[in-house]
């Protein structure tokens, strides 16, 4: 029932997304318009919390909820980028999202909260949960043979699909494209994760983002890290999209 | 060549050949267009190799893909040649689109055939064909760079046929695929499109036959033919062997490639069938095919049997015939799209 409720969410955002990108597919003078105010938002908020640069992180923070944002859909990017970069900076993350947040109360700014995530009724195991979860990031059937860290550490592999693909991504606050651009954004920040950037961009593009999409989100983290890091990452994606290239 | 399925029992006739200046422009003896010229860095390569399976020399090419570096890993492919084909041929360009695309694959002469060794030559027989692939895997697993955990097999025409024979029992291989599959054995037993039905007795007498005179030291008795006149070749009224002929004796002739294959292998051949045990595959299947092959028959006949496929696709390609998919770039590039698409699924390697 709760792959149901999922499902019917999904078409129904997807059919929303659908739109707004219809409606963003050309502005007046026949550029493509990609990233949207609150997607350039995200990867912003992502990227700077993985960094640690607070600072900057409160003027993202703030332009993120004059875009749109709900206070639940933020705290839910830092919430999903821990099981990326860690407790400590979601952490950090979290708390100067407090900071703002009472700032913007005594200027009587109203931020509004947004929905809360939908409870689960699902009687699947969660490893089955997550499992089907990944399968559906993926498209594809995950019935080979273990990841060799998964044969080496098998604990690991369960931990990621009951607990990040399952606990963390059945969370409907944030839909799967908006967490891939989380996930894509504090890779691209913390630098030395090449294959898993690369996994994620693939299922980006798999999951209906763009390549043009991920070029901005490349040049959205690129005012945030060093040109060394940000390098890397365009050339995981120039290799990806040449990869799909015939 | 006077009509279909004529029996032709002929001695290794020289029949005129074309000029084969194709094979002799390119270095690597490549007849497929756009084939790599040179091996530069950073671009595909191609590397020709040699192994031993089962005592017999064979002759392979290795592709690598763009920025090839040992120290990684890289998922693999095994290419299966056509019937009377070579690795120079059709086999060839899909492997170099493929390394494109960023895998290290690998298609090998068949035993017997094209640079390989063996003697007889051009024994056709399906365990060795099936063979042929599995020595491929062998060799491919201990390459470096290969991840052994994401080898894929394809299969181009009877090629798909022995694939699909390969991996029905080979779990080495985590993803299948075939284009425009010929299922020789069945082809063989009953003709082209059933058209010798009445004649499988008196055929397979005639394998019996050749066998016996191979046995006391007689001549190697061949079936099939070497080479076409442009009178005979105006003759051919099926279009799948017409096309067949312009492909191999003219287009993308080769001297390695042949369409004469022993008689005595039918003994083999006629008792094979490549959907039989299909329900073993259990790997993801996806059998391409043009929608205009007369050859589409042996695709519709084996997709559906593979019962127990994890994830099985039949992709057909609007307008294209059997041949037409070996080298007419709208198609091939619809292929190799599909191909990809399919070999990313089944063979990604996702870090998450």
């Amino acid at each position: 029932m709760k792959q149901l409720i999922t499902i019917g969410i999904a078409i129904v955002i997807t059919a929303f997304l659908g739109v707004t990108n219809h409606v963003n597919a050309q502005s007046k003078d026949n550029t493509i318009v990609n990233l949207d105010a609150k997607q350039q938002s995200i990867i912003a908020i992502a990227s700077l919390t993985a960094k640690g640069d607070l600072q900057t992180l409160e003027s993202a923070l703030t332009e993120g909820l004059d875009a749109g944002l709900t206070v639940r859909e933020i705290k839910e990017v830092m919430v999903h980028l821990y099981a990326y970069c860690g407790f400590p900076r979601s952490l950090r993350g979290l708390r100067t999202f407090i900071k703002v947040l009472d700032k913007r109360k005594a200027e009587g700014v109203e931020d509004q909260l947004g929905a809360e995530a939908t409870p689960i009724e699902d009687n699947r195991t969660k490893y089955e949960r997550g499992k089907a979860n990944l399968e559906t990031l993926v498209q594809a059937k995950l019935d080979g043979p273990p990841a060799d860290y998964a044969q080496f550490a098998p604990i690991i592999e369960v931990f990621l699909k009951e607990h990040l693909f399952a606990d963390i991504f059945d969370r409907d606050i944030l839909d799967y494209r908006q967490r891939e651009l989380v996930t894509v954004s504090v890779l691209a920040t913390i630098g030395g994760v090449e294959p898993m950037l690369h996994s994620h961009m693939n299922i980006c593009l798999i999951q209906g983002i763009t390549p043009i999409q991920l070029k901005e989100l490349m040049d959205v983290v690129g005012k945030n890290v060093d040109q060394e890091k940000i390098d890397s990452a365009k050339k995981v994606l120039n290799e990806l999209l040449e990869s799909k290239k015939q | 060549m006077k009509y279909l399925g004529l029996f032709i029992l002929m001695s290794m006739l020289s029949i005129h050949k074309t000029i084969r200046a194709q094979s002799e422009k390119n270095p690597f003896g490549l007849v497929y267009e756009g084939a790599i010229t040179e091996n530069v860095d950073g671009k595909v390569n191609i590397l020709p190799v040699r192994y031993k399976l089962n005592g017999i020399d064979i002759a392979a090419n290795v592709y690598t893909p763009a920025n090839y570096d040992r120290t990684k890993k890289y998922p693999a492919i095994t290419i299966a040649h056509p019937n009377g084909g070579i690795k120079e041929q059709t086999a060839g360009l899909y492997a170099q689109h493929l390394a494109e695309a960023g895998y290290i694959t690998i298609t090998a002469d068949a035993a017997y055939q094209g640079a390989s060794g063996g003697q007889p030559r051009h024994m056709d027989k399906p365990q060795f064909r099936t063979e042929d692939i599995r020595g491929m895997a062998d060799f491919i697993s201990q390459y470096p760079g290969v991840d052994r955990e994401r080898l894929g097999a394809l299969g181009i025409c009877g090629g798909g046929g022995y694939t699909l024979k390969a991996v029905q029992s080979d779990k080495r291989f985590k993803a299948v695929a075939t284009l425009s599959m010929f299922n020789t054995g069945i082809v063989r037993k009953n003709g082209f499109l059933n058209s010798q039905i009445s004649t499988i007795q008196e055929r397979l007498k005639q394998a019996s036959k050749a066998r016996e005179q191979e046995a006391g030291g007689g001549e190697i008795v061949y079936s099939g033919v070497d080479g076409i006149t442009d009178e005979e070749l105006a003759k051919v009224s099926t279009l799948f062997y017409r096309q067949g002929y312009e492909y191999y004796f003219r287009t993308h002739a080769h001297p390695n490639s042949t369409f004469l294959y022993t008689t005595s292998s039918l003994m083999d051949l006629m008792a094979w069938n490549a959907t039989d045990d299909i329900d073993l595959i259990d790997q993801p299947l996806l059998m391409i095919a043009g929608s205009n092959a007369q050859t589409l028959y042996l695709t519709l006949d084996a997709f559906p049997k593979a019962t127990n496929s994890k994830s099985k696709e039949l992709f057909l390609i609007e307008g294209a015939t059997h041949i037409e998919t070996y080298w007419k770039p709208e198609y091939v590039n619809q292929a190799v799209n599909k191909l990809v698409d399919f070999y990313q699924n089944h063979l990604s390697n996702t870090d998450l």
